[in-house]
């Protein structure tokens, strides 16, 4: 094998545009089907300590959304809107899109912990029939979040995260 | 028994031989078929899928569609020499294009390629006049579409010289494949290649600054083909970048755009087509020589399938060699001859767009029914100069498994090979190239038509 000549090698060197830009949108989808999933890992777990049943817990996730500015019309399908309907506001949607943010700037192994997160979503049967179900798969969802939230934090971000004070300083000399 | 090795063929089956056995160098992959049986192959087949979504191993029809590559995993073999005769043929292609390039922009290029079909082509940039491209090299990164048609004997169908394509699917659909079904690389030494060397050695050797910077542009993550822009710029090591990204500084030369300060870029690797669009003011700095292009500007005038048939031509002028590889059957329909004797066989013949590509334009007449036939015999009439016409070919099928209903099927396949030249001119053929797989009944492997991919192997 011939030893090639060097060019230099550092995909990750600069923050172009391009890569702050996914780096915010990433964050920001991330936190999103973060707060819904914790809404509804919440009010499944009311729900199956007090006992309720599914109608009820949907008609509490209804005004749960609500207050978070979701509006959803037909109460029966408040859970499957929340967690995978939704166009804009459902766990699956803001997951789908932080990971094709993550595809221009993360690793691989960051793009395969969302993808897993994704694809819980997607099993055969993967909407709840009752709290329980609800109250799993959303704890599901919430630890594998959490492997996400790992790899950023262990073996990616910490290394080109900048303080928010740097980040404002080279945005205004910009 | 999983295949049927008892009924005769009446295609040509690369697995298969006319009488239905396997052939010899199939044995030892049918009999890793076999002794997984259905469930398994079922069960392997949706956990190969399901690492593909994982990776995020897409080719992306709609932006808004997260779509994985449709892949049979049962790899597609190349005795080795077969592929030595299409490497020597792909290299000697190679060299002869980029012969002509030079001479078509930097020199009097009359004789091989008549001037109304080079002037007419859409991909002839004639602001290169008089430019030398560094290190006199075009064409640095090549893909050629290839069909087999048995025998080792492989018929070129176009080449692809402006963005070629696929190089990576060729990689993760192996690296998947192996990993999900091991069995299946029993019994076979499979001939390795180095992408990322060749690679860096091209990139370096177009480059007159040590270490030069170099980005990979991208049309963005909505792009159909972004998951090979990611894999090659993780592969390569070298950044991902947008147009935005980019931007021509007050010396002329490319910048990066970054908050941790700007950066000058000595390379692009431009996986886009309209440079002007992305970075307005790259064609400048291209031709100042500020910046090196891959591939270079005016490649494209060489993916006009109407220039094709003047390839062998290329070769024997600029290489004083005969064609190894030789190409499909083409009629230039500016010839009134050529023109009756399409229309008179229009239920046998090929017909495509000189720049169509993506399986766009191209028309098999055969498979059509006898309207539409009609009507596109109506526009080779008014307008002969848009189209050029093929022989239908009777290429080679492959096996393919239908995860769903635990059986094998047959479906056409074609070959892209993908190549580097770098600035010495030493060409770089990667062993095995992209197979694409039709729908069923379509020959058309193209994966924006709806075709997919398998993985292919040089074995020794």
């Amino acid at each position: 094998m011939v030893e090639p000549r060097s060019i230099s090698v550092s995909p990750d060197r600069w923050l172009t545009d391009s890569r702050v830009y996914n780096l915010i949108w990433l964050g920001r989808w991330l936190e999103r089907a973060d707060n819904i999933a914790r809404v509804v890992n919440t009010f499944a777990r009311m729900a199956v300590e007090n006992g309720t049943d599914m109608l009820t817990l949907q008609q509490s996730l209804v005004n749960a959304a609500a207050i978070r500015g979701i509006q959803i019309d037909d109460e029966q399908q408040s859970l499957a809107m929340l967690l995978k309907n939704h166009g804009a506001s459902s766990i699956y949607h803001s997951l789908h899109t932080a990971r094709s943010n993550a595809t221009h700037v993360g690793t691989i192994e960051l793009i395969r912990a969302i993808s897993e997160t994704v694809m819980t979503l997607e099993r055969d049967g993967a909407m709840p029939s009752s709290p329980l179900d609800a109250l799993l798969l959303t704890n599901e969802i919430l630890e594998r979040m959490e492997n996400v939230y790992k790899i950023i934090d262990d073996s990616w971000f910490h290394q080109e995260a900048l303080s928010e004070e740097e980040v404002y300083r080279r945005f205004v000399q910009q | 028994m999983l295949i049927d090795t008892t009924t005769p063929m009446h295609v040509l089956n690369e697995c298969l031989a006319a009488d239905g056995s396997v052939k010899p160098v199939y044995r030892n992959l049918m009999n890793s078929v076999e002794s997984l049986g259905v469930e398994e192959l079922q069960r392997r087949w949706s956990v190969a899928k399901e690492q593909a979504a994982l990776d995020a191993f897409t080719f992306m029809l709609d932006p808004r569609e997260f779509r994985t590559v449709p892949t049979d995993w049962m790899p597609r073999l190349i005795p080795e020499q077969d592929w030595e005769v299409i490497s020597r043929g792909v290299a000697q292609r190679l060299k002869a294009i980029n012969r002509f390039l030079l001479e078509l922009y930097c020199g009097e290029q009359e004789e091989v390629v008549p001037p109304d079909v080079m002037y007419s082509c859409q991909y002839y940039n004639p602001e290169l006049q008089d430019f030398r491209p560094a290190r006199d090299v075009f064409v640095h990164v090549y893909g050629i579409d290839l069909v087999h048609m048995g025998e080792g004997r492989y018929v070129i169908l176009e080449d692809n010289l402006r963005i070629p394509s696929g190089i990576s699917y060729q990689m993760k659909s192996t690296e998947i494949g192996m990993d999900v079904l091991p069995e299946m690389t029993a019994g076979y030494d499979i001939v390795p290649y180095d992408i990322r060397a060749a690679y860096h050695e091209m990139f370096a050797s177009l480059c007159d600054t040590p270490d030069p910077v170099c980005v990979l542009l991208t049309d963005s993550k909505y792009g159909s083909a972004f998951f090979e822009h990611r894999y090659l710029s993780e592969l390569l090591g070298i950044p991902l970048v947008e147009g935005s990204d980019l931007y021509v500084g007050d010396n002329g030369r490319v910048w990066g755009r970054a908050m941790d300060g700007d950066f000058e870029v000595d390379l692009v690797y431009r996986r886009v087509e309209d440079l002007e669009l992305f970075v307005p003011g790259l064609t400048e700095a291209y031709l100042d020589h500020k910046v090196v292009l891959v591939n270079a500007m005016g490649t494209g005038a060489c993916d006009d399938k109407l220039v094709f048939l003047w390839v062998p031509d290329m070769i024997e002028r600029y290489l004083g060699e005969n064609a190894i590889l030789e190409q499909a059957v083409s009629y230039d329909l500016r010839l009134p001859a050529n023109r009756e004797y399409v229309l008179q066989n229009l239920d046998s013949l090929v017909l495509k767009t000189r720049q169509g590509y993506g399986g766009l334009g191209v028309f098999i007449l055969p498979d059509l029914d006898k309207g539409y036939r009609s009507r596109l015999a109506q526009q080779l009439i008014e307008q002969p100069q848009v189209f050029i016409a093929q022989e239908t070919l009777d290429f080679s099928r492959h096996l393919v498994f239908d995860e769903l209903n635990g059986e094998f099927e047959e479906r056409y396949i074609d070959l892209r090979v993908f190549a580097v030249q770098n600035g010495n001119g030493e060409v770089t053929v990667f062993p095995g190239g992209l197979t694409r797989v039709s729908e069923a009944n379509s020959r058309v492997t193209n994966n924006s038509s709806g075709g997919s991919c398998k993985p292919s192997w040089v074995v020794r």
